[in-house]
């Protein structure tokens, strides 16, 4: 009788096993942008801020809030950013190194091909206090 | 009055397509009869119509005189004669040789050329057209580098590619890429209609 109970019970697992197997990390990095004189960097953020700095007149980059969760094709991680903003994330498409995310926020719809544990794609713009917001999401 | 045969002749055969007929198959006769091929009876009838034509007895008078220098020529025999004549003979013959499948092509392109010069010059001119066109469209033009900065794309898909971009009704999305050495990041930067 045991083992039968056993075998019905992985049978069951078995699904759940498989959709945590295809399940992709995602994080999410809030920045605010400003250009207020103090021109303070946030040191978590030193790298992606040096990148930005290139092109963007922003002096300070504060890292406000960060968010992990996971995505899996039959269930998308949805999240509320600052400022009481919606964010959603599903899986499109899982391709070896590769995922294709759809993200949803309140102001665009976007549909972008990442690399697993590669550079994030920002989305970016929507004012925030004194700046704006910037949200990197990467894969992991 | 047919044009092939002299008056005398007509004056001699009378009139009559019938005669103009058997004196020319008489005429035809004249070299076997000199030769002595004719038969008795052919002969005679032969012998007969020459009493009346006097074209066909002047005729048969010259073909008595060439038979009898040909004889002479044979019993005189050209061994003499052949020393110095020969040496022009082989040239002739060899410039009326035969020419080459090449060499006749080209001559009867020649001969077809003089024949319709109007069809030739105009062929000529087609051909000098198609020829040139073809010597232009060959021709290698070097083409030096765009103007400006060339940048070197690298191998392999980017880390990041934005597929779609769809804002909402009021707001507008634009796909930014810092520039990176590396890589650049792609950034969607969304802003308001009015803010635009």
């Amino acid at each position: 009788m045991k083992p039968l109970l056993l075998t019905i019970g992985l049978f069951l697992l078995l699904p759940i096993s498989l959709a945590y197997a295809q399940a992709v990390p995602i994080e999410v990095q809030v920045i605010q942008a400003s250009r207020e004189p103090s021109g303070a960097v946030d040191p978590a953020i030193g790298q992606l801020v040096r990148e930005l700095q290139r092109d963007f007149a922003y002096t300070n980059y504060r890292l406000l809030e960060v968010h992990k969760g996971q995505v899996s094709p039959q269930s998308p991680w949805r999240t509320v950013i600052a400022g009481g903003r919606d964010l959603s994330v599903a899986l499109v498409k899982v391709d070896g190194g590769r995922v294709e995310l759809h993200i949803t926020t309140p102001r665009v719809n976007t549909r972008v091909s990442l690399t697993r544990g590669g550079r994030p794609i920002l989305l970016g713009g929507p004012p925030h206090g004194s700046g704006v917001l910037i949200m990197a999401i990467s894969a992991r | 009055m047919p044009d092939a045969v002299s008056r005398q002749a007509w004056e001699c055969i009378g009139k009559g397509k019938a005669n103009v007929i058997r004196h020319r198959r008489y005429q035809h006769s004249l070299n076997a009869y000199v030769d002595g091929e004719l038969g008795p009876s052919e002969r005679q009838r032969l012998e007969a119509h020459l009493v009346g034509c006097g074209e066909c007895r002047i005729q048969l008078e010259r073909l008595k005189e060439l038979q009898g220098l040909l004889r002479q020529g044979l019993k005189n025999p050209i061994a003499e004669v052949a020393p110095v004549l020969w040496p022009g003979v082989r040239a002739r013959i060899e410039d009326g040789r035969p020419a080459g499948q090449l060499t006749a092509w080209i001559r009867q392109i020649w001969e077809a050329t003089w024949e319709r010069p109007r069809l030739s010059l105009a062929g000529a001119t087609v051909i000098s057209v198609l020829l040139l066109t073809t010597v232009y469209l060959l021709w290698e033009t070097p083409v030096g580098p765009p103007p400006g900065k060339t940048v070197a794309l690298k191998p392999g898909p980017a880390q990041v590619v934005v597929e779609a971009v769809e804002p909402e009704p009021d707001f507008g999305a634009m796909v930014l890429t810092t520039s990176d050495e590396d890589e650049g990041l792609q950034v969607i930067w969304v802003v308001a209609r009015g803010e635009m």
